[in-house]
């Protein structure tokens, strides 16, 4: 096993931060989706937002809107959507977005 | 929610990035909105340009009035969005489809406001062509009106459809049935040759050799007049959503001539 170093704990975010970014993520899919969100599954790392949530892409764009409006200048939401291909971006799950946020908040 | 009321309807969009040069990207009808070209293009052209993308009225997130879909409430439209957003300088649009036909239509309204346009499978129609070719577009949401209705698609949609092909369905419905929209497109009218001759923007058309309009492409190139038309093999009418990766490099790639011409005509200006 590789020890820890300042480095590689500085790199990530911290878990209490994902912690944070999952719930606050959680919240805004859940204000984007309003009566659509069915609580059949609590939202976790793993959920897929085109398979499992069933988002509408339009309704990606008004999420990626309430993200970027929450988190402003701390996430360059527009230079990390312009990196990847349509496929990637549909296959995403909220962990990856919350990944991401934590990341850029440091 | 980023929205503004523009003669009298509330229209969402999104505005991203900044640069010298203005993006203005148009979807096409019914089953489309703005996340095609902003998951396809608009985040990765917004790293080099100010960019904005929106939803057509009855589109997306933007409002649905019960009337006004012709091609000229769409020029409208954009005009008021533009004003409305401060863009007065020359903006570059990027139609795909019926957004094409929009692109065109403010192109000869309104010269002034155009620097460029990229049309992707323009749906335009133009003097020349065959009736059947003219007829093809409400041809095809007639088709689309009674698809939705047929028996067979309402018990797979009760059955496999899901969530979001659900509500897709039920929104294009609505949309098809309590809007003027087939009506008002049904009277889109023909570009005359003096129309389109009177484009005098640069105008790069992108075909798929495949696409059941490929008919346009011969008599658009032959009449706007500095017109490059470009045939994809292997691709029918959905370039972009076939293509997304190759449509975001050739909007890159138009981008940076933009510049370029930009830079020049300043040095030029400059001696």
């Amino acid at each position: 096993m590789t020890e820890l170093t300042d480095t590689t704990i500085g790199a990530g975010p911290q878990p209490s931060t994902v912690q944070e970014v999952l719930d606050t993520v959680s919240s805004l899919i859940i204000e984007v989706l309003g009566d659509d969100y069915l609580l059949e599954s609590p939202i976790t790392m793993d959920t897929a937002f085109e398979e499992d949530l069933e988002l509408e892409s339009i309704e990606f764009v008004a999420l990626a809107e309430q993200v970027e409006l929450r988190y402003r200048d701390g996430i360059d939401f527009v230079s990390w959507m312009g990196e990847m291909e349509v496929e990637e971006i549909k296959a995403l799950t909220v962990g990856d977005l919350v990944t991401f946020i934590a990341t850029s908040l440091g | 929610m980023p929205k503004v009321i523009v003669n009298g309807n509330e229209l969402f969009y999104r505005r991203m990035g900044s640069g010298d040069s203005t993006l203005v990207f148009i979807h096409g009808l019914l089953m489309d909105n703005l996340s095609s070209w902003w998951l396809a293009v608009a985040n990765a052209a917004a790293r080099h340009a100010d960019t904005l993308c929106y939803d057509l009225r009855g589109h997306g997130l933007s409002e649905r009035p019960p009337t006004g879909y012709t091609v000229a409430d769409g020029v409208d439209d954009l005009l008021g969005l533009l004003d409305t957003l401060g863009i007065e300088e020359p903006a570059h649009l990027f139609g795909n489809s019926y957004g094409a036909v929009v692109a065109v239509a403010f192109a000869i309204a309104h010269p002034e406001r155009v620097a460029g346009m990229v049309l992707i499978e323009p749906h335009v129609g133009a003097e020349g062509l065959s009736d059947d070719e003219l007829g093809r577009l409400s041809a095809g949401l007639d088709e689309a009106l009674t698809g939705l209705f047929r028996p067979d698609v309402k018990q797979w949609l009760e059955t496999k459809g899901g969530r979001k092909m659900n509500r897709l369905v039920a929104s294009w419905k609505g949309f098809l049935t309590e809007t003027s929209l087939i009506d008002d497109l049904r009277q889109t009218k023909t570009f005359s040759d003096e129309e389109l001759s009177s484009i005098k923007c640069r105008v790069l058309l992108v075909f798929g050799e495949e696409s059941d309009i490929f008919e346009r492409a011969r008599v658009l190139v032959d009449r706007i007049p500095d017109a490059e038309l470009q045939v994809w093999r292997d691709l029918d009418h959905l370039v972009l959503r076939d293509a997304p990766a190759r449509v975001r490099e050739l909007v890159l790639e138009w981008v940076r001539s933009a510049e370029a011409a930009r830079i020049g005509g300043q040095a030029l200006a400059g001696h």
